[in-house]
């Protein structure tokens, strides 16, 4: 039953990429529409929140490892954790009121509901397609450029799963729970602490850094610098892996049950 | 019957929506915030947690290619739950529906409009929310435009428009598509009596190229027009399938059978709060219709019935006139029940058709009529007492009393025959000849 719900639930969203796509531009337009910055808005946010993270880390923290290499070098750091991080916990910020907040075309017309997440995860990733564009620039110009920059489609292909399948069942369940936005907002802000996207191996000691490793979203992050930066985490690739894979198939499986069955409850 | 229009005779009786015995319930949960959430936590004392509304009860029904079926009922009658699940937004309790063939809801317009988007950027958003290709809206663009005849505003925000530009818009889009059935939930209630016809004739167009409509409306004499079969819900179920005029006539028929019931329970005593104009002399302490004896807000018209006007005076007045004037909210039209100049509408004591009467203290004046004429609808009445003498030069302030608006009601037909005319005055006519004219 498994891989032919994945498999309808995928037809469907590529049956519907036109919508997908329209309404996603529709989003950024109504986002930035009569805002002095316009689209700026979209990249400015994720560099600020990386200068903010920067200078907490290594100054108010005081960490002795943030300040004894580089500071562009901590720098870098923490913007290619960023780019893999603002488009996960955007994501599951954003699910649990993706159908609520669209109650209106819900009720009242035949919508694809299973396409909801992935236009929110296209408007999401103009943000951290800037952060990634940023880092590329920077990386280029100090001469720190990887070959397994070519390896890129792979963590984000990943990526693209994970977030679809977890924003599915977010998506549901918040439907039907509503507390379930705040609970998952207080979760992301918390977990930002305890992820590889501020803190390193070298910075906080091997106790610390196990507690990350029990971050399911830490090995998003880790895989994703593995190929921004050139590193290797096999342990963090087969868990990323596997996550993906339940995600998806937990995910198709919810909003195929229930994609008609949660208008009762809006 | 040659193999072409065997097939074309097959396409038309070809069934589209197949209905069967389909059942909806909906949870009411006694405690709105934790009821999901405590039915999700104790799955087995679910039941303690909220009570079933049956909305939908056991319907069943078929809609041919190319028809136009009109759905009428009461609010809460389950018209909209029904085709919202024929639509795919809704989940069976019970049953089955199949539909052969792309569904266009049109139950609300104006879903994902955006205020600050311009007419063009929406007609392009709404069109596809209501299924179609972007490239599809496109040539079809100048078409829309042209049909909501908003030419000029195109470009400028939607959030300026009236609201009979953003309902003609919307619909325009909305019946641009080419859908193979579609679905109308009150849409064409809005936009001036042109943009209405306009686009009913785009509906029977559609019907005439093989699409399917589903029409529901409160306004039965738009239903009239464009359905030649409706079927009648009330309370869950369809009690009636077939031509619209008949279906329309069982319709008034429930509403009356309905109102009867409610007639003798639901009184509405008259609005005393407001100060009477004129000299005040007099006080109306209470005003009501009986019929057959018992007091009610609902006259039926060409049947029996009678008003009554309590009052006190402060004094002995030789001669006091009293005046009714009745307006219908629904055509605005004023009648009076003046007693002296419509001889013998004034029954009981005192002497019909002339100024009465009135001693200090309480006193009580009926009009009396063996068969109301006037035209149906909601009424709110004025009454005013006065000097009834001949010189008497009438003005509000030198009234007894002048109370406006004092008390509510509603006259109806029993008879069904005259839903949908607007507001219909019967006029009893004396005499009738007939000759034959060579």
């Amino acid at each position: 039953m498994r891989p032919l719900t994945i498999r309808s639930t995928l037809t469907s969203i590529i049956r519907h990429r036109e919508l997908v796509w329209e309404m996603a531009v529709r989003d950024l337009k109504g986002m930035t529409k009569g805002a002095t910055l316009g689209y700026m808005w979209i990249l400015l946010r994720p560099l600020i929140q990386t200068a903010a993270y920067v200078v907490i880390v290594s100054y108010v923290f005081g960490s002795r490892s943030a300040r004894e290499g580089t500071t562009i070098a901590y720098v870098m750091y923490v913007l290619s954790g960023m780019i893999s991080w603002q488009m996960v916990s955007r994501a599951i910020e954003e699910a649990p009121t993706l159908i609520r907040n669209r109650m209106d075309l819900v009720k009242q017309v035949i919508y694809p509901v299973e396409t909801l997440p992935l236009t929110s995860l296209i408007v999401g990733s103009v943000g951290a397609a800037g952060s990634l564009i940023v880092f590329l620039s920077i990386s280029m110009l100090n001469g720190t450029m990887q070959l397994s920059w070519a390896l890129l489609p792979l963590p984000a292909g990943l990526l693209i799963c994970f977030t679809l399948g977890l924003s599915w069942c977010f998506m549901i369940a918040g439907t039907l729970v509503k507390d379930l936005r705040e609970i998952n907002g207080i979760m992301i802000g918390l977990l930002v602490y305890v992820s590889p996207v501020v803190v390193s191996e070298g910075m906080v000691g091997r106790e610390l850094w196990t507690v990350v490793q029990w971050n399911p979203l830490s090995h998003v992050v880790i895989c994703f610098r593995d190929v921004l930066q050139g590193e290797w985490h096999p342990v963090s690739w087969a868990i990323y892996v596997t996550m993906t894979a339940l995600a998806l198939a937990a995910g198709s499986a919810v909003v195929t049950r229930m994609k008609v069955a949660v208008n009762e409850y809006i | 019957m040659n193999i072409s229009s065997a097939r074309a005779a097959r396409h038309e009786t070809e069934v589209v929506v197949r209905v069967e015995h389909v059942t909806k319930r909906f949870k009411l949960y006694k405690n709105i915030r934790t009821g999901l959430v405590k039915e999700l936590l104790f799955p087995r004392r679910r039941s303690d947690f909220y009570k079933d509304f049956t909305a939908v009860s056991d319907v069943s029904l078929e809609v041919r290619r190319g028809e136009i079926v009109g759905i009428i009922g009461a609010n809460g009658a389950g018209k909209t739950t029904l085709l919202k699940m024929i639509a795919g937004l809704l989940p069976l309790d019970e049953g089955r529906i199949e539909v052969n063939g792309r569904v266009t809801a049109l139950l609300a317009l104006g879903v994902g409009v955006h205020p600050e988007f311009s007419g063009r950027e929406n007609v392009l958003y709404t069109g596809m929310l209501l299924g179609m290709r972007k490239q599809e809206v496109l040539t079809k663009m100048s078409e829309i435009i042209e049909f909501a005849e908003i030419r000029d505003f195109i470009e400028q925000p939607f959030r300026t428009y009236s609201s009979g530009m953003k309902a003609r818009l919307l619909f325009s889009v909305a019946m641009s598509i080419a859908p193979e059935i579609v679905i109308v939930d009150e849409a064409l209630a809005t936009g001036d009596m042109s943009f209405v016809q306009k686009s009913q004739a785009r509906i029977r167009q559609l019907c005439s190229s093989g699409a399917t409509v589903l029409f529901v409306s409160h306004n039965l004499r738009q239903v009239a027009e464009l359905c030649e079969r409706s079927i009648v819900m009330q309370r869950g179920r369809i009690v009636y399938d077939g031509p619209t005029d008949e279906a329309a006539a069982r319709y008034v028929e429930g509403v009356h059978a309905q109102r009867d019931l409610q007639l003798w329970q639901e009184t509405e005593p008259p609005d005393l709060r407001r100060r009477p104009l004129g000299t005040g002399e007099i006080h109306v302490d209470d005003i009501y219709f009986t019929v057959d004896g018992r007091r009610t807000n609902t006259v039926v018209i060409g049947e029996s019935c009678e008003l009554h006007v309590e009052y006190s005076s402060s004094r002995a007045l030789p001669s006091v006139q009293l005046c009714v004037e009745i307006r219908s909210a629904k055509s605005g039209v004023t009648y009076a029940f003046v007693p002296s100049t419509i001889p013998g509408l004034l029954s009981g004591r005192p002497e019909s058709g002339s100024p009465f009467r009135v001693t200090a203290g309480k006193g009580r004046v009926t009009i009396a009529f063996s068969r109301l004429v006037m035209g149906d609808g909601d009424y709110s009445c004025d009454v005013e007492m006065f000097d009834g003498s001949p010189d008497f030069n009438f003005s509000y302030d030198r009234c007894y009393c002048y109370y406006q608006r004092i008390l509510r009601f509603q006259a109806i037909y029993r008879e069904p025959r005259y839903f949908s005319r607007g507001t219909m005055t019967e006029i009893p006519v004396d005499d009738v000849r007939t000759e034959v004219l060579v």
